[in-house]
């Protein structure tokens, strides 16, 4: 070994020497780290979901995002078709946190842009795809394996407000979505709508959303405000409709009748009768009626069911029926019609003053037939003697008080009661006394009358008729 | 080959920064620099332990870097995160194969090559192997000469990130897996810096000198 005595010598600092070096914590940090993103990644793993299409429209995998209110909770991980090819079967990563949701009765569908005639929804859509929209339920059953819905929710479990059930004879233009209205402002949807169970009706279910909902109590009237109603009257043409879309897509509106509002809001699923129109709906029910039968030996032509009895042109009943009788002795055949006339509302009409001898004359039904005997016998039989059902107390029984007329000075004597019965009457009334006076006249001249039946509400199916 | 002279068998030392050949104070303990005051070693301290730490650690993290999304690609509102494999197969997919190339190449092959060339190196050395010494001293200067370039990913990622922010239309985000990937690329970057080569040659010296 050479040596070089010329080199310079090195010079010496003593420390100690570890065996293990400080570099293998490099190695470990990055064990640590990478465990730890991998632990944070097992445990945030959130459970994997089916939900079963009729078709992906525009569902990607890697890319359709799942939202609930709009929050993204999941991917849509793959898209396949079923084993059987008839449907497509979506796989979604869901995130952890909302693993909650993923309970039995979830709802799935595919958020896209829809325009229908009451909306445009989904415009987002259009630009960031279509997503999978889910809504809770009130489950807490976890479950993996959905069936998606076709059509998107419209309520939402959360959503205050309270549903009803609307019973219709038809659904007319009403379709799911279709808006609910009061005082033309939206308050809700028609949510769904299925044949009833007896298959004779449809029951429609609607949404009231809150605040709205609190306005809906048991005298609360729902229509149909579906298009235009049209009436002419003496102050001119009246057109009333919701709205453009409830005129062209259809729509319910509700409201509360004065006389029938109660205190308290109809409880969740309250049923109710969805009526034609606003009149009728509105209407008021007559607590007491009275019917006739009236023969006419003229021509009934025009004359239908549902036209307006005026007195001195203020409306005091209508025809509930038209018909023929035949005489079987004599074999003559007369028109016969069937009135029924509600006294409330020509009483409703008298001024204040005659209300005194009211209370006397509520009083007795006796005396309230009375005056209705002498009206009818003044005003619609003109000579002919009228005959006279013996009154049926029975069904007196319990009826709300006629307000009293005080004898001698009752100004309705110098009125007529007739029976209107051209259809175009029927919107409107007002300013067609002269004809039907006219019209009265005629019935008076040939006509004879019979009363049926008097007492509360419509009834009458099981009265006698005596020839 | 002929026995070549080395410092250590000399009994010397040369400094590994300013090569000034010079006597260890003692053989443990050589000391330091006279001229550049760097400590010296006749064979770097504990480099095989060191490399294989780092070595290690540069393994664990390719794991997750490859796992990871390197890129978040916000385009319309919906988010496309891509890992570096996924990149490369949708570059392939697209038509751009040369670009999916080299993709490949740096991203993937490139690390995972140094790190399989300095575990082999570190296990011929610790075994005492003395075939292909050449051959594995090439690879080792293979190995640092191609470290400086495997940051292009890294940059690439850097230089996306930075230009293509055009919210809310679309933008680029980084992704965990870039952090990881740099650090693979430092490791072994260091890994390679901390393998004495010499120790390559070492083991063949020995065993001519045992022979002889």
């Amino acid at each position: 070994m050479p040596e070089d005595t010329d080199l310079p010598q090195a010079t010496v600092v003593r420390r100690s020497r570890t065996r293990i070096s400080v570099v293998w914590i490099i190695p470990i940090l990055a064990a640590a780290v990478a465990l730890g993103i991998a632990v944070q990644r097992i445990l945030s793993e959130g459970p994997t979901i089916t939900i079963v299409f009729k078709a992906a429209e525009g569902l990607e995998a890697g890319k359709t995002l799942v939202k609930y209110k709009d929050v993204s909770i999941g991917q849509v991980t793959a898209v396949r078709l079923s084993p059987d090819y008839s449907k497509v079967e979506v796989t979604a990563k869901i995130a952890k946190s909302a693993e909650g949701l993923m309970v039995e009765d979830a709802k799935f569908w595919v958020v896209q842009p829809r325009v229908t005639l009451s909306g445009v929804s989904g415009l987002g859509t259009l630009l960031s795809g279509n997503y999978v929209g889910i809504e809770v339920g009130k489950s807490t059953k976890k479950q993996r394996t959905f069936i998606g819905l076709e059509e998107p929710l419209i309520i939402t479990v959360g959503q205050p407000g309270r549903s009803f059930v609307l019973k219709a004879a038809n659904l007319g233009s009403l379709g799911v979505g279709a808006p609910v209205y009061y005082h033309s402002l939206q308050a809700g949807q028609v949510v769904s709508y299925s044949l009833a169970g007896d298959g004779k009706a449809i029951e429609l279910r609607i949404f009231v959303n809150a605040p709205y909902d609190k306005y809906v109590n048991a005298g609360t009237r729902f229509w149909n405000a579906s298009g235009v109603d049209v009436s002419v009257g003496a102050g001119g043409v009246e057109v009333r409709t919701e709205s453009l879309v409830a005129l062209l897509a259809g729509g319910v509106a509700f409201d509360t009748p004065a006389f029938a509002a109660q205190p308290e809001p109809a409880a969740p699923n309250t049923a109710f009768t969805l009526h034609g129109d606003r009149a009728t709906a509105m209407k008021q029910p007559e607590s007491i009626s009275t019917r006739y039968v009236l023969y006419f030996d003229e021509s009934l032509r025009g004359l239908s069911a549902g036209a307006p009895v005026t007195l001195l042109g203020l409306t005091a009943g209508e025809v509930s029926n038209v018909g023929l009788d035949i005489d079987r002795a004599t074999a003559i055949v007369r028109g016969r019609v069937e009135i029924v006339t509600y006294p409330d509302r020509l009483l409703a009409r008298l001024s204040a003053q005659q209300a005194a001898t009211r209370a006397t004359l509520a009083r007795s039904a006796t005396e309230r037939h009375a005056f209705m005997q002498r009206l009818v016998e003044q005003r619609g039989a003109a000579g002919a003697a009228p005959e006279r059902e013996s009154t049926d107390r029975a069904a007196l029984r319990g009826v709300r008080p006629l307000p009293g007329l005080a004898q001698g000075e009752d100004r309705l004597e110098s009125g007529r009661a007739g029976a209107a019965g051209d259809p175009e009457h029927a919107a409107g009334h007002r300013g067609q006394a002269y004809q039907h006076r006219h019209e009265a006249r005629q019935a008076a001249a040939g006509g004879d009358w019979r009363r049926r039946e008097k007492g509360a509400g419509v009834g009458g199916s099981g009265a006698r008729e005596r020839q | 080959m002929t026995a070549e002279l080395t410092a250590a068998r000399a009994g010397l030392v040369s400094c590994e920064t300013c090569d000034l050949l010079a006597r260890p104070a003692e053989a443990a303990e050589p000391g330091y620099c006279p001229r550049c005051g760097v400590e010296l070693a006749s064979r770097r301290h504990h480099s095989i332990q060191y490399t294989w730490a780092l070595v290690i650690a540069a393994a664990i993290c390719y794991i997750p870097a490859n796992v990871l999304p390197v890129l978040t690609t916000t385009a319309l509102g919906s988010a496309d995160s891509d890992t570096i494999m996924g990149g490369v197969i949708l570059l392939y997919t697209t038509g751009s194969w040369p670009l999916a190339l080299i993709v490949l190449v740096a991203s993937v092959m490139v690390p995972l090559g140094k790190l399989v060339a300095l575990a082999y190196l570190l296990i011929t050395v610790q075994r005492g192997s003395i075939t292909s010494n050449r051959e594995r001293t090439r690879l080792y200067r293979m190995v640092e000469f191609i470290g400086r370039w495997s940051m292009l990913d890294v940059f690439v990622d850097a230089f996306t990130v930075a230009l293509v922010q055009l919210q809310p239309l679309m933008w680029v985000a980084p992704g965990p897996g870039v952090l990881f990937f740099a650090a693979v690329v430092v490791l072994t970057m260091i890994a390679a810096e901390s393998f004495d080569p010499r120790l390559i040659w070492d083991s063949s010296h020995a065993m001519k000198e045992h022979h002889a």
